[in-house]
């Protein structure tokens, strides 16, 4: 029990680390990571961290860059320390989650149809105004048990003093479930013994759960619908998780060209017996992107008439085409108000504090504190665009100062938090290393979590920067029985 | 359930492979057979590209037609959708779209082929040493793939996709050394050296690897008519025209709603067939023009299972 006097040290002030924390308190599981990996010889670490690359290779793990017009097969970064949450913590983490994506959903359903919460002075009309998301085709839309966004990832942080906070809500088209999945199969491969005499929460009932939440988007309530999974194809970043979850859920993986629509708005897969109708689409394609009869015109990811298909009701696409209207950093900031005025209860969840840009009094604030805090763009995802203020140049600072001044609708800023670490496998041996995590939320006729999440990691030193576009790595990620239960 | 789009990507990987494979085994035989050539100033390299059918390709890049352009073409030039290298990226691209169809060995035998062909520079190759390796190592690989693809893939329509695109692929490439070979070798080279004949008749047969099987069927010297007849006709070789096709036709007939491919393919049957090599005689014209006649079959083919899977609909 505790923390091994190995790495004692390693514990800095300031600073929440996931295991070096609780094993100071001789939380049971914690401790035993840590006496386990403590007990490991450097050279058997390289052992390990060798023997889990040649696992991510053989299983065929991995992501796509481009470098130099030339798309790239990466392994999936893995670090062999995994990350643990306690079961009590995970049941209040899990309500939450519950309690917000339900909430967004309604909101997402009220801005498509009366816009009550903006009648009710709760929620500002200037931020739909300027809202690159909102998609005026979608105003009048009723898609199936009210739900806009099936699949949620919400990036979940710890600060300092170690509380979680919500960082960002991805509605639209979140990534990373497949190396949820895929990390706990290394990391069986590679530590079997740490599994022995202990229970650690299973997380692969995900595949099955996807699948009934497709199902249950089937129009009509058909029973053993056709699901697809639509990806934009072999050069996209995440196609291995596209045609990882089509292959586990035993649906098709389609690209735009292989559907068509006809003039009854029905929606066909062209396969070597002829058209096959399809129920339910899981949409792996920007919205943008998605029917070039609606949206960009020149687009070759997608289908003509799929919007029309999906408004008459003979198709379900999950995420609902215009779900990410409140998937904007902007909205964010309102998601405290939003649950409180859809549920009537108080977030369980707290947001991350936010400066809107947009305020002048907010503005500036942060172009005042530009130095302190983190500021990002209201709609990008990936890591693309963001500026930590204490760590940028001079020149990065007066560049983002220009762009929110020009722009301030698309900006957001908030305090730097000191993300919390977990103990991690680096080249010069183990230390801490600031993690996120992404939960996965599904909503159709009933919510399901996932099993904790993907724990991702900035595998530099000091950076907070944990996406796997930007050099992050990932962590397994156990739920575990307080108390170390059997 | 297949996708038209899979199945298409099935089919022209196995097309893909099947042109590696020949195209190395055509680039190795002329190699070998130049060694027998007394007067090196006879050697015309292009007609390794027209027997590639890329002499379209290659006369627009106007590279000029001596040995080092000549290979650098079909080896490692990647502007060249024919060459070995290309053919294998092709080959890895489809397969992204197919991998989990394809049972894992096989994935794992074509990034070999991958690494082996990728990173090559054309000087490197230059040595005929190392291009001897290099190219036995392409069809090594393309054998291992292949056995994997035997050993351990379900004769489902993918697998039959997959056999259309090589059994198809192989049909024309002999269809072209029967062509190419033969236009080399009319009479009216007056400088023709006595016995050149023969040597370029056994090297076509060795760029089909079919020289030991030919020899087992037919004894005396090497004669022209006698090889055609062997490539056009012969129902035990694999690489025969007949059996190519026949094989195709077996394929075909396990996919659903198989009757235009199989008419295609019967009609294609039917002229290989009523060809008789002893009626076009050394009238090389006749000879061109029923080989055209069978390229015409074959893209039929081709063009009836476009019509018949890929086709959007």
């Amino acid at each position: 029990m505790g923390v091994p006097k190995k790495f004692a040290g390693l514990r800095q002030a300031g600073m929440y680390d996931e295991l070096l924390n609780p094993a100071r308190k001789n939380e049971p599981v914690a401790s035993a990571i840590l006496k386990f990996f403590g007990q490991l010889s450097p050279e058997e670490i390289e052992q390990a961290r060798q023997a889990a690359a040649l696992a991510i290779e053989t299983m065929g793990i991995s992501f796509t860059v481009y470098s130099q017009g030339d798309a790239i097969d990466r392994a999936w970064p893995f670090d062999i320390i995994p990350r643990v949450i306690l079961q009590s913590e995970w049941t209040r983490i899990e309500a939450g989650l519950k309690q917000r994506v339900g909430a967004l959903n309604q909101f997402i359903g009220d801005i498509y149809s009366d816009q009550q919460i903006v009648k009710d002075g709760v929620f500002p009309e200037w931020v739909l105004e300027k809202s690159v998301n909102f998609r005026p085709e979608c105003v009048g839309v009723k898609p199936p048990h009210g739900v806009w966004s099936h699949i949620c990832g919400s990036d979940l942080i710890r600060d300092a003093k170690g509380t979680t906070y919500v960082l960002e809500d991805n509605l639209r088209v979140p990534s990373g479930v497949s190396y949820m999945l895929e990390n706990r199969g290394v990391m069986k491969r590679i530590f079997p013994q740490l599994f022995q005499n202990r229970t650690i929460q299973p997380v692969d009932a995900y595949p099955q759960q996807l699948y009934s939440t497709l199902a249950d988007l089937a129009p009509g309530g058909k029973a053993n619908p056709t699901i697809a999974v639509l990806t934009p194809g072999i050069y996209n970043s995440a196609y291995f998780e596209h045609s990882y979850l089509a292959q586990q859920m035993g649906v098709e993986l389609v690209e735009g060209p292989d559907l068509t629509v006809d003039d009854k708005d029905r929606v066909f897969m062209r396969t070597i017996d002829g058209l096959r109708q399809v129920d339910v689409i899981y949409r792996r394609i920007d919205d943008m992107f998605l029917d070039p009869e609606v949206f960009h015109p020149d687009s070759i990811l997608g289908t003509p008439g799929l919007m029309r298909a999906w408004k008459a009701g003979k198709v379900a696409i999950a995420n609902a085409p215009g779900a990410g209207v409140a998937d904007d950093k902007v909205v964010y900031a309102f998601v405290p108000d939003i649950i409180r005025y859809y549920c009537n209860e108080e977030p369980i969840i707290p947001n991350v504090p936010t400066w809107l840009c947009a305020d002048p009094e907010q503005r500036d604030y942060v172009l005042k504190h530009l130095d302190e805090v983190v500021v990002k763009p209201a709609n990008e995802s990936g890591g693309y665009g963001l500026l930590v203020g204490p760590h940028a140049s001079e020149s990065q600072r007066k560049k983002t100062a220009v762009q929110i001044r020009k722009n301030p609708r698309n900006w957001i800023a908030q305090p730097c938090l000191n993300l919390s670490t977990v103990l991690t496998a680096c080249e010069g041996g183990i230390a801490p290393r600031h993690v996120d995590l992404r939960p996965f939320i599904l909503s159709a006729k009933k919510q399901a979590v996932t099993m904790g999440g993907l724990t991702r990691v900035a595998m530099r030193e000091g950076s907070l920067v944990v996406n796997s576009s930007q050099g992050g790595g990932s962590k397994d990620t156990w739920i575990v029985q307080d108390g170390g239960g059997k | 359930m297949m996708l038209s789009r899979v199945a298409e990507h099935f089919y022209w990987f196995g097309h893909y492979i099947e042109r590696a494979e020949n195209t190395a085994r055509i680039i190795l035989a002329e190699s070998e057979m130049i060694l027998d050539v007394p007067d090196v100033s006879h050697v015309r390299w292009r007609t390794l590209i027209e027997t590639c059918g890329q002499a379209h390709t290659f006369d627009a890049l106007d590279i000029g037609d001596d040995e080092a352009s000549v290979l650098g073409f079909l080896l490692t030039d990647t502007r060249n959708p024919g060459s070995i290298l290309q053919t294998v990226l092709f080959a890895r691209e489809n397969l992204r779209v197919i991998r989990d169809r394809v049972p894992r060995e096989l994935s794992e035998a074509l990034l070999r082929l991958r690494d082996h062909v990728k990173n090559k520079g054309a000087k490197s190759l230059q040595r005929s040493a190392a291009r001897s390796a290099y190219l036995r190592g392409v069809i090594d690989l393309c054998q291992m793939f292949r056995g994997a693809v035997e050993g351990s893939m379900s004769r489902g329509p993918e697998y039959q996709f997959m056999r259309l695109g090589r059994m198809l692929e192989r049909a024309d490439m002999t269809t072209r050394v029967m062509d190419v070979r033969y236009d080399k070798l009319l009479p009216d080279t007056a400088d023709n050296l006595a016995g050149l004949d023969e040597i370029q008749w056994v090297s076509a047969l060795n760029s089909l690897s079919a020289f030991q099987m030919y020899r087992r069927e037919v004894r005396g010297p090497v004669r022209a008519l006698d090889v055609i007849e062997f490539l056009l006709h012969n129902h035990a070789f694999p690489r025969s025209l007949q059996f190519t096709l026949a094989a195709s036709r077996d394929a075909a007939g396990l996919l659903p709603t198989p009757g235009p491919v199989c008419k295609a393919l019967d009609s294609a049957l039917t002229k290989i067939e009523g060809l008789s090599v002893a009626s076009l005689s050394r009238d090389g014209d006749k000879l061109h023009k029923a080989i055209d006649n069978l390229q015409i079959a074959i893209n039929g083919v081709h063009g009836s299972i476009h019509e018949a899977y890929f086709k959007p609909q």
